[in-house]
C-alpha cells in the first residue's frame, strides 16, 4: 500500500500479489484486492483486463463492498463499478445451524443473500440428485434478501431427514442462462424426544374376581363348622368339669346356620365390592395409559427439524461480460 | 398354658411385620350389650351356687393403623335364687391394647377388673391378661366368625388366697356392612378362675348380644 502511494504501481502490483499468494484475513483480503485492482488501473490500458479480473474477485468476495471513494480515485472506482455491474454473483450467509419446528409462521432456516448487483435469482432446496424440494424465491434482486425454508416440500408436506442442498442460481435477466450458482450443502435431521412406551394391557392379576368362586361356598362351611365346634368346645377348654349352661349352643347353632347359608349363596354371588374396585383399577390404568399417549402426542408434537450447514460450493456456469 | 400363649403371641406379632405396614386405616367404634350371665361358685367344702341374670355394657375402640385401644364395661346382678335373696352384682371393665399381626388375628394385653358386690362385701379381681383373637369371614362379606382365648399374665384379689389360674374365651360372631355403620354381634364367653388350692372355683358364662356402630 505504501508503494501504491509513492505511485509505484508495479511494485505495489507485484507486493501486493505476494500478499495475496499468503494468508490473508478476510478484511486485510478485501484491501489487497482493492489496491491491486487500483493499481492495475493506474499500470495502463493494457493492464485494464487484470485490473477487472481483479476486481472481479473482490466482488465475488464481497459483493457489499464498495472502495473508499476518499481513498481511491473516480477512474478506479468506475472500473470497480463496471465490473460490479458485468458481475452476476450471489454471495450466500447463512448460520452454520439452525433448528426450527417445520411449516410454523416465522421460523425456518434462514439464508441472506448479497448480490453483487442486480440479477434474477432462483433460490431453491433440491435433494442431492437435483430434484427441486421447495422453490424459495425467484426473481430480481438487487439488494440483500432473507430466503426463508420452513422445511416443507413443494406439496406443503414435511421433509424427511437427509441431505439437500440450497441453490441459488443467478441469470442476468429473465430468460437468460445461469451465469452463477451457489450450491450449500444441507443436512437436515428430525430430532424428537424418545416417546414413552405404551402401557400393556391390564393383567388380569390386578382384577380381583367379581363372582365368588364355587370353592368359597367350601370354606363358608368350614369356618362356620369350625367356629361352632369352637364353640362347643369351649367350655371343656377353659373350664373344664364345670357344668355349662348349654350357651354355646345356641352361637354354634348359628354360627353353623351361618356357614350353611355361605355355602349355598356364597358361590357365583356377584361381588360389588369387587366390581367397584375393578372399575376403579380400570378408570386409573386407563387414565395412566392416556396419560402417556397424551405425552407422546406433545413429545411427537414437539419434534423440530435441525439443519447442519456445510461450506458454500460455487460454480461459474459462463464468463463475464462486460 | 400361660407361657404358651405368650410365646403364640409374641410369634405372632413378630411374624405379622408385613402386614402391619398393610393396615393404615384408622376407625372407631362404639356399641352397647346385653349379657345372660351365669355364676357358678365351687368351694373345696363342698359349697356351691349357681347364679344368674342379666347385664348390660357398652364398649368401644380407637385404631390407628394396626394398633387399636379397646374399652369396655359391663354390669349386672345374678341371684342364686328366683325370689332374689341371694343377689349379687358383677361389674367388670377392661382396658386392652390390641396388636391386629394379620388381617385376621390380633393380639391383645391389658387389664381386666371385676367386682362381685354382696351384702357381705366386694371383692375385687383384676387380671393382667394375654389374649389371642382370630376372625374369619363367613359370609363375605357381612358375617364374621370370631374366637378368642385369653389367659392372666397375673392377678390380684382383695380376698383371702390366691389365683392358681385364670382364663377365659369367647366365641361369636358379627353381622356388619349389611346395616350400614352399624355391626350386630352374638357371642358366647367363659372364664374360669381357681383359686388356692383349689380351695374354690368361680367360672362365668356370658351370651352377649351387642349392637355397635363404626369400625373396620
Amino acid at each position: 500500500m505504501r508503494a501504491y502511494q509513492d505511485v509505484e504501481f508495479a511494485a505495489a502490483a507485484t507486493l501486493l500479489r505476494r500478499a495475496l499468494a499468503g494468508g490473508l484475513s478476510d478484511s486485510e483480503r478485501i484491501q489487497a484486492l482493492a489496491y491491486l485492482g487500483a493499481a492495475e488501473v493506474f499500470a495502463g490500458p493494457r493492464a485494464r483486463d487484470s485490473a477487472r479480473a481483479v476486481f472481479r474477485r473482490l466482488v465475488l468476495f464481497d459483493p457489499r463492498h464498495r472502495p473508499d471513494p476518499l481513498v481511491f480515485p473516480p477512474q478506479v472506482l468506475a472500473v470497480y463499478e463496471e465490473v460490479r455491474h458485468a458481475t452476476k454473483a450471489v454471495r450466500v450467509e447463512a448460520p452454520s445451524e439452525a433448528s426450527f419446528k417445520p411449516a410454523v409462521e416465522g421460523g425456518g432456516f434462514v439464508a441472506r443473500l448479497h448480490p453483487t448487483s442486480y440479477q434474477e435469482i432462483e433460490v431453491r432446496i433440491r435433494r442431492e440428485d437435483g430434484t427441486v424440494v421447495r422453490t424459495l424465491y425467484v426473481g430480481p434482486v438487487s439488494d440483500s434478501l432473507d430466503v426463508r425454508w420452513n422445511g416443507l416440500d413443494m406439496d406443503d408436506g414435511e421433509v424427511r431427514s437427509g441431505r439437500y442442498v440450497l441453490s441459488v442460481a443467478s441469470r442476468r435477466s429473465v430468460g437468460e442462462p445461469v451465469v452463477h450458482t451457489v450450491l450449500l450443502p444441507l443436512r437436515a435431521e428430525f430430532v424428537a424426544p424418545d416417546t414413552l412406551p405404551l402401557l400393556p394391557m391390564l393383567p388380569d392379576s390386578l382384577l380381583l374376581p367379581e363372582q365368588v368362586p364355587l370353592s368359597a361356598g367350601t370354606g363358608s362351611l368350614a369356618t362356620g363348622l369350625l367356629a361352632a365346634g369352637a364353640a362347643m368346645a369351649l367350655p371343656s377348654l377353659i373350664a373344664n368339669g364345670t357344668q355349662p349352661s348349654g350357651a354355646q349352643f345356641a352361637v354354634a347353632g348359628v354360627l353353623s346356620l351361618t356357614g350353611i347359608v355361605g355355602f349355598v349363596t356364597q358361590p357365583g354371588r356377584v361381588q360389588r365390592r369387587h366390581i367397584a374396585a375393578n372399575t376403579a383399577t380400570r378408570a386409573e390404568w386407563q387414565r395412566r395409559a392416556d396419560a402417556v399417549r397424551a405425552e407422546n402426542a406433545r413429545r411427537r408434537d414437539a419434534a423440530r427439524l435441525m439443519v447442519w450447514v456445510g461450506p458454500a460450493t460455487v460454480i461459474d456456469s459462463l464468463s463475464e461480460r462486460p | 398354658m400361660t407361657r404358651r400363649l405368650v410365646v403364640a403371641a409374641v410369634c405372632v406379632a413378630a411374624l405379622g411385620g408385613t402386614a402391619l405396614g398393610a393396615q393404615t386405616a384408622n376407625w372407631l367404634t362404639v356399641g352397647a350389650s346385653t349379657t345372660g350371665i351365669r355364676l357358678q361358685s365351687r368351694f373345696a367344702t363342698g359349697l356351691s351356687s349357681d347364679a344368674s341374670g342379666v347385664a348390660l355394657g357398652a364398649s368401644g375402640a380407637v385404631a390407628r393403623g394396626p394398633v387399636a385401644l379397646a374399652l369396655g364395661y359391663w354390669q349386672g346382678g345374678v341371684d342364686a335364687d328366683p325370689g332374689g335373696t341371694q343377689q349379687q352384682d358383677v361389674i367388670d371393665g377392661y382396658a386392652l391394647l390390641v396388636l391386629r399381626a394379620q388381617p385376621w388375628l390380633g393380639v391383645k394385653v391389658g387389664a381386666e377388673a371385676r367386682s362381685y358386690v354382696t351384702p357381705a362385701g366386694t371383692e375385687r379381681w383384676v387380671f393382667w391378661q394375654a389374649r389371642l383373637r382370630a376372625e374369619r369371614t363367613i359370609v363375605d362379606p357381612s358375617v364374621r366368625g370370631h374366637v378368642e382365648v385369653w389367659r392372666a399374665l397375673s392377678t390380684e384379689v382383695s380376698t383371702s388366697g390366691t389365683v392358681d389360674r385364670a382364663q377365659g374365651g369367647e366365641v361369636g360372631l358379627t353381622l356388619l356392612r349389611a346395616l350400614g355403620p352399624l355391626w350386630v354381634r352374638m357371642g358366647y364367653g367363659i372364664d374360669d378362675v381357681r383359686l388356692t388350692g383349689s380351695a374354690r372355683r368361680q367360672t362365668l358364662e356370658a351370651l352377649a348380644f351387642s349392637v355397635g356402630y363404626g369400625g373396620r
